[in-house]
């Protein structure tokens, strides 16, 4: 394969939250490839969340510092750049989209303006083209009427629509990457697959990237070509989506799956993964899932287990796999 | 919108009436206006001549209805004291106190709003803890008080203003600022927390997202969530200006509609007091029709029906 578009390294975020140092981000490693599709999954509080507003440095500050690492894009660690520098790549070539589409727009401003914005800020452009611009990408994703719906404010869209709209408006510019955080989460199953189509076919139009934050298995199995699985701030499994549905390696993985209900079979009580996850600003020395894994042994208390390749291209954090 | 704001002139005539009601019958708690025309060796006789002269030997309740059987004809009565319509008694002052109140205004609105945004910008910082310091004096001080300090200050110990008086705009900055000060402190305050609370917001993150430059953030996307209580707050104080101005006028002699009021109480000049306080009560009135229309203008959100 090519060169990384994306490549995390040891990446580091840490918050302070009443003098204890909460390690919300704890070295994390991730590649993503031109058009690669790369879902990153966890449970609420694994760092999922945090990994991506870290690319694009949207920490709120000054509780969240990344601390230490890299973050390559296109081979420039992004760290490095000053404010100004990373608000012309913000947007520009990577965009991201978030959960809430009811309060993520501005309830103030028409849907045309938020639009153009974004164009107007990458872009010598004259405002008219902008729109002109705005109504484009808002046909292309499927809005109808779009000729008046940049004249509407976000409040009078449906939850469906207004995604829509955050997706025109991040792809925009046409970024090589575009980072969803959980974008489907607050719609309804049928909104779902449309909107998860919608990403499928900007990555085929644009040959974006997508980096997609989801708690959804069946999300993952929609659209992922590489998964990432995190727990506790770190990466716990990353292979390609079929050996991560196929071939499950990690015990947390597994533990996942195996929480997902099926139709096939008639069961009285769901499976769930016993206990919660470890407090972050306390983590154990050991394996941070031992506490809850069904398999665990006396060593995994004791070491941290290393991220290992098992098989190609398929790492695993786990030292009795 | 144009039915609701017709509906809102006719609440207006109820509003009004009910403050020509509380107006009549206060004035007359301040004792008999006789008693005072007079001098102190005048007889019954002349009193109650005089007293049937004003109206004033009739039931309470009889000059009642004859104020609100004028008042609906808009006639405003005469001054007792002046011999003059009372309407055009009070519109030949009421420039100067809209002058004070809107020298005011605009010196509050100047400093609160800067300050209320850079405070926000850059809380917990020596600059935000600074201003919520001097927010804190500033709302904690009697309008009285400060115009009593300022005279002390600037007037007599420097010599740099005029104690008093109306005249250009040196007469002007003194009143103007004590006033203002206590609007200056609440607007800062209350801009501050409500742009605190819009820079938190999700829509926010994703303007930053965009890549818009922190100025676009703030001043665009920002600000604008951030207006609504403030112009909410603008618009009352606006009431309590004019109300304000009555202490201060008579701090700084300024010859305005407050002073006048004032004086008229001290005169037991009933008819002048009333006409006084329904005008001020209409000003109120309007400026809260005009706030409520602002909202729309701000908030597409909101719409009247």
């Amino acid at each position: 394969m090519s060169e990384p578009l994306l490549s995390i390294r040891n990446l580091k975020t840490y918050f302070s939250r009443k003098g204890k140092e909460v390690r919300a981000v704890d070295g994390i490693d991730l590649d993503v490839f031109p058009g690669q599709i790369v879902c990153i999954v966890g449970e609420s509080g694994s760092g999922k969340s945090i990994t991506s507003l870290s690319v694009m440095q949207l920490i709120p500050k000054p509780a969240g510092k990344i601390v230490d690492g890299e973050i390559l894009f296109e081979g420039t660690d992004l760290l490095k750049l000053n404010e100004r520098q990373i608000s012309d790549i913000r947007g520009n070539e990577i965009s991201m989209i978030f959960q809430e589409p009811m309060t993520s727009l501005n309830p103030v401003l028409t849907i045309g303006d938020q639009i153009s914005e974004v164009l107007l800020r990458h872009r010598s452009i004259t405002k008219r083209k902008a729109l002109e611009r705005a109504v484009e990408m808002l046909q292309f994703v499927g809005v109808p009427r779009a000729n008046e719906i940049i004249k509407e404010y976000p409040h009078q869209l449906s939850g469906g629509l207004r995604q829509r709209v955050m997706i025109a408006m991040a792809m925009a510019c046409e970024p090589k990457l575009l980072i969803a955080d959980e974008p489907t989460t607050a719609l309804d199953v049928t909104i779902q697959a449309q909107v998860l189509e919608l990403m499928k076919k900007m990555r085929d139009q644009f040959n974006s990237s997508i980096v997609m934050i989801t708690h959804d298995l069946g999300v993952v199995a929609e659209i992922a070509d590489h998964v990432v699985v995190m727990y506790a701030g770190q990466v716990v499994e990353s292979a390609d989506a079929d050996s991560i549905f196929e071939d499950t390696l990690h015990p947390y993985t597994q533990a996942l799956l195996a929480s997902i209900p099926s139709i096939e079979e008639t069961k009285d009580v769901l499976y769930s993964i016993p206990g919660t996850v470890p407090d972050a600003s306390d983590f154990p020395i050991g394996c941070r899932f031992a506490g809850r894994c069904e398999k665990v042994q006396s060593s995994c208390l004791e070491k941290m287990p290393e991220l290992r390749v098992v098989k190609p291209g398929h790492f695993v954090r786990c030292d009795l796999v | 919108m144009f039915s609701y704001i017709l509906r809102r002139c006719i609440y207006a005539i109820f509003v009004l009436l009910g403050v020509a009601t509380v107006a009549f019958f206060i004035a007359r708690l301040t004792g008999d206006p006789v008693a005072i025309m007079l001098p102190p060796d005048a007889t019954v006789e002349q009193m109650n001549h005089l007293r049937a002269q004003l109206g004033m030997d009739k039931p309470l309740v009889v000059q009642y209805g004859m104020f609100i059987w004028d008042l609906v004809h808009f006639n405003m009565g005469e001054s007792i004291r002046y011999g003059e319509p009372t309407l055009s008694l009070i519109t030949e002052r009421l420039p100067a106190t809209l002058e004070l109140a809107g020298a005011s205004l605009i010196i509050a609105l100047i400093v609160a709003i800067p300050a209320g945004i850079i405070s926000a910008i850059k809380r917990g910082t020596w600059f935000d803890r600074l201003v919520m310091s001097v927010v804190l004096i500033g709302q904690s001080m009697p309008v009285f008080w400060v115009g009593i300090l300022l005279i002390l200050l600037f007037s007599v110990t420097w010599r740099l203003l005029p104690t008093g008086g109306i005249g250009g705009w040196e007469h002007l900055i003194m009143p103007a600022f004590a006033l203002g000060l206590h609007m200056m402190a609440l607007i800062t305050r209350l801009l501050r927390s409500s742009l605190i609370e819009a820079l938190s917001s999700d829509y926010i993150r994703t303007a930053r997202a965009k890549g818009l430059f922190p100025r676009k953030v703030i001043g665009k996307h920002a600000l604008r969530n951030s207006l609504l209580p403030v112009v909410t707050i603008v618009g009352l104080q606006i009431g309590a200006l004019l109300g304000g101005s009555v202490v201060t006028e008579v701090v700084f002699a300024w010859p305005g509609v407050g002073q006048m009021i004032i004086q008229a109480i001290n005169n037991r000049d009933f008819a002048l007091v009333q006409t006084a306080i329904i005008l001020l009560a209409g000003i109120f009135v309007i400026i809260n029709l005009i706030v409520d229309l602002l909202y729309v203008v701000i908030d597409p959100r909101i719409q009247y029906k």
